[in-house]
């Protein structure tokens, strides 16, 4: 399998943006990238009408939100996702794209809902959807844009479609090299 | 496509897979191997059809008739989805998932499996 460095994640989420018709300065609708790969997404809500109980839908939409936000289930060699649709926009749009990093990367099924929870969670398999989730919705390129323009967290998140938070976890890093080059200009 | 031509996606989705594993090939290479789009194969993992550029690019490089892979020509190497046996999802939630909470998961897993199947009928 492919051995995924930073530099061909951000290959592929360039690609799927190209494919999408997306400049690095564009908002990314993960819904409409799902769409392109034929992946449904259900919501949480529209389950209950497939026979979710009011009790587990309840549980994940309002009493312990904060538990679970999205899944991608393979269904034989198809896929689909499942939305929390209790959190906010921004959030969906940020889960929802990390579940099709997921997909990008290829990610194998090999964990387990009734086994020991490391299998269930593998750690480098999350870091590398999140990394996705992050250069899908905002591009290193566009982050570095954005850092050079002095844009606030607000700033990013209203042009990207995501929460401040995650604005300021893509943000922090091209901030930091552009505030270093320009100390480094200054002193010559 | 066309609507005459009715392609069995699974029964190429499933040849194009057996190919790209002897290759040690990912999806994303062996798209770009063929010529077509990641997403194209996407698709049809999900059971819509190729175009007919994608469709005549995919059984040109596998070798294999394009007749091979109309309904009712089924070439026997199509695999059933278990629905029941593979519903081990990637999930993005807490690490401190309690045994309520992994029921709850199971249960809403199967709404999703239901539905699937009952909206499985090809799409196109």
């Amino acid at each position: 399998m492919v051995r995924w460095t930073q530099k061909l994640m951000r290959e592929v989420a360039r690609e799927e943006r190209e494919a999408l018709g997306l400049t690095d300065a564009d908002k990314l609708d993960p819904y409409a990238l799902a769409e392109e790969h034929g992946i449904a997404v259900y919501t949480l809500s529209e389950l209950r009408e497939w026979d979710l109980s009011d009790e587990a839908h309840t549980h994940f939409f309002t009493s312990s939100t904060a538990k679970w936000s999205a899944a991608l289930v393979p269904l034989g060699a198809a896929r689909v996702i499942i939305d929390n649709d209790g959190h906010a926009s921004v959030r969906r749009r940020a889960s929802v794209a990390h579940e099709l990093g997921h997909h990008l990367l290829e990610h194998a099924f090999d964990a387990s809902l009734t086994g020991n929870h490391d299998r269930l969670f593998d750690q480098e398999k999350e870091k590398q959807a999140t990394f996705m989730a992050g250069e899908l919705l905002i591009p290193d390129s566009a982050a570095y844009k954005a850092a050079r323009a002095g844009w606030s967290n607000a700033q990013v998140a209203h042009a990207f479609g995501v929460s401040e938070q995650f604005a300021q976890m893509q943000m922090k890093g091209p901030r930091v090299v552009v505030a270093r080059s320009r100390r480094k200009s200054y002193n010559y | 496509m066309g609507d005459e031509l009715t392609v069995d996606v699974q029964s190429l989705h499933a040849s194009l897979d057996k190919a790209r594993e002897s290759l040690g090939l990912s999806w994303r290479q062996l798209a770009k191997e063929i010529g077509v789009s990641p997403s194209t194969i996407s698709r049809m993992a999900n059971g819509l059809k190729p175009d007919v550029t994608a469709f005549a690019a995919m059984t040109t490089w596998l070798k294999l008739p394009a007749e091979d892979f109309y309904v009712g020509n089924d070439r026997g190497d199509r695999d059933e989805p278990d629905l029941v046996a593979q519903l081990v999802p990637l999930l993005r939630a807490r690490k401190d998932l309690k045994r309520e909470d992994i029921e709850y998961l199971e249960e809403m897993i199967g709404a999703a499996a239901r539905r699937f199947r009952a909206e499985k009928e090809p799409r196109g």
